[in-house]
């Protein structure tokens, strides 16, 4: 294992827990996202010796995607998406009201392109980026897009006028 | 909201939320990731997939224990090399036989009859979700709810020189011991039988396997509890379906992580490996029944 289990152990410490941000992102639940995080670590543990360096993050993300959406295709009936937004008093902090409707929303969103809106604007990756790690084509990342924030645009507007109701 | 702009100003905030404490720690990817690298080393799957393999010299053991007896070891060559305590002896299962034992000796090892099936066909792997699911419900009805995780692998076709296959590998925590069990599914090519026959000294052991026949051809097979060369206490069990669907499930513990000692379900102590023989051969039933 190169450098031992100390490397592994210092690329744990700094990565973990912004993956498993990006796996709450897309999957909604933070109960998945530390069980998606976890194996996406177990997986890359496993072949540390054969990863590269300068290609360790790009590898950590694709790990963690493909996860993620082999987790929807085996498990559709696992998130569980809401008609309405759960009953929780709205939070005064305006921010987070808009946050909460975001979230709901974006859950809304199929799978892959759920995927592709999580990798292009929260964790801030090129349209190249995106594509690497998704196995597909830079034309295919830019419909992905167009499509996926037609969708949340739309829900999200559902969502917040919802919210705004309670 | 207007523009995307703003909306993708939001979506950025999503993952600002407040999260829970981590549930995982180093120390557990860590212990999962070097059960998965002693796996992939240790492994051994069936070599009757397309290969020919030289008769070994010392000519040709043949045992086949009398029906109605317990199985007997077939006879453990002395080894200089032996450093873990034998496993008992396997409990004989109802309804299954033991195998024909035809088998060759070389370097303190036993061999099976080598097989030139031809090169499995190219077909695809059932479907991974209901192969989840029949694999993780046969273990819930052995072992209740002491399943860690579960981690599928899933190549469901073949992709230029690499034909398809899957692992389902679910980590066991029984009373405190760190255990696994592990479904390999994959091809082979030629007649069930002698496939069967071809993987009766699986990891080199020297005791006779048990066999079963369903009614539509399927061959079933568990083999003693054993060592892999990392010393790892394991038992695997095979299922050779007609068609040349593959599936072989292994139990193993790795509380131990390669120490030596006693450590089978067979001694008594159900929380060493975490499937007893009769429900290791359980399981392979109801995975027998997977179909693409």
């Amino acid at each position: 294992m190169r450098g031992g289990d100390q490397e592994f152990a210092e690329f744990f410490s700094a990565r973990f827990e912004g993956a498993r941000r990006i796996a709450y992102a897309m999957c909604g639940s933070w109960a998945d996202a530390d069980e998606i995080a976890q194996t996406a670590f177990v997986r890359m543990y496993a072949r540390w010796a054969k990863i590269r360096l300068d290609t360790v993050d790009a590898y950590l993300r694709t790990v963690l995607t493909r996860l993620f959406l082999d987790t929807k295709r085996r498990s559709r009936n696992r998130e569980h998406v809401v008609a309405e937004l759960p009953e929780r008093p709205v939070p005064p902090d305006h921010s987070s009201h808009e946050r909460l409707a975001m979230r709901a929303a974006l859950l809304r969103v199929p799978p892959g392109q759920r995927a592709v809106l999580v990798l292009r604007f929260i964790a801030d990756l090129s349209v190249e980026q995106v594509a690497d790690t998704l196995g597909c084509s830079p034309g295919t990342v830019k419909s992905q897009t167009v499509r996926g924030l037609a969708t949340l645009r739309e829900a999200y507007r559902r969502d917040e006028n919802l919210a705004r109701k309670a | 909201m207007t523009t995307d702009d703003e909306l993708r100003d939001v979506l950025r905030t999503v993952a600002d939320e407040p999260a829970p404490p981590a549930k995982t720690t180093l120390q557990r990817v860590v212990q999962r990731g070097r059960r998965r690298v002693l796996l992939q080393r240790g492994a051994t799957v069936a070599a009757v997939i397309g290969v020919v393999a030289a008769i070994g010299v010392g000519g040709v053991l043949l045992r086949s224990a009398t029906a109605g007896q317990d199985v007997q070891p077939a006879g453990r060559l002395p080894s200089n090399e032996q450093s873990a305590p034998a496993p008992p002896p396997m409990p004989r299962l109802p309804g299954w036989r033991p195998a024909p034992f035809a088998v060759t000796h070389e370097d303190g090892r036993c061999r099976g009859v080598p097989y030139d099936g031809g090169t499995a066909a190219d077909l695809h792997l059932p479907d991974v979700d209901t192969a989840e699911h029949r694999f993780v419900d046969a273990l819930h009805r052995q072992i209740g709810t002491e399943i860690r995780s579960v981690d599928p692998i899933w190549q469901a076709e073949s992709r230029p020189g690499v034909p398809p296959r899957g692992t389902i590998e679910v980590d066991t925590d029984i009373d405190g011991r760190q255990g696994f069990v592990q479904l390999i599914v994959e091809h082979f090519g030629g007649a069930v039988e002698k496939a069967a026959d071809a993987d009766v000294a699986m990891d080199g052991n020297c005791d006779a396997p048990q066999r079963k026949k369903l009614g539509d051809g399927t061959v079933l097979q568990v083999y003693p509890p054993t060592y892999n060369k990392y010393d790892i206490p394991l038992q695997h069990a095979a299922v050779y379906q007609p068609g040349g669907l593959y599936l072989l499930v292994t139990a193993g513990d790795i509380s131990g992580q390669g120490e030596k000692g006693p450590s089978f379900a067979d001694a008594g102590d159900r929380s060493r490996v975490p499937l007893d023989t009769a429900a290791l051969a359980e399981v392979a039933e109801a995975v027998a029944t997977l179909r693409r």
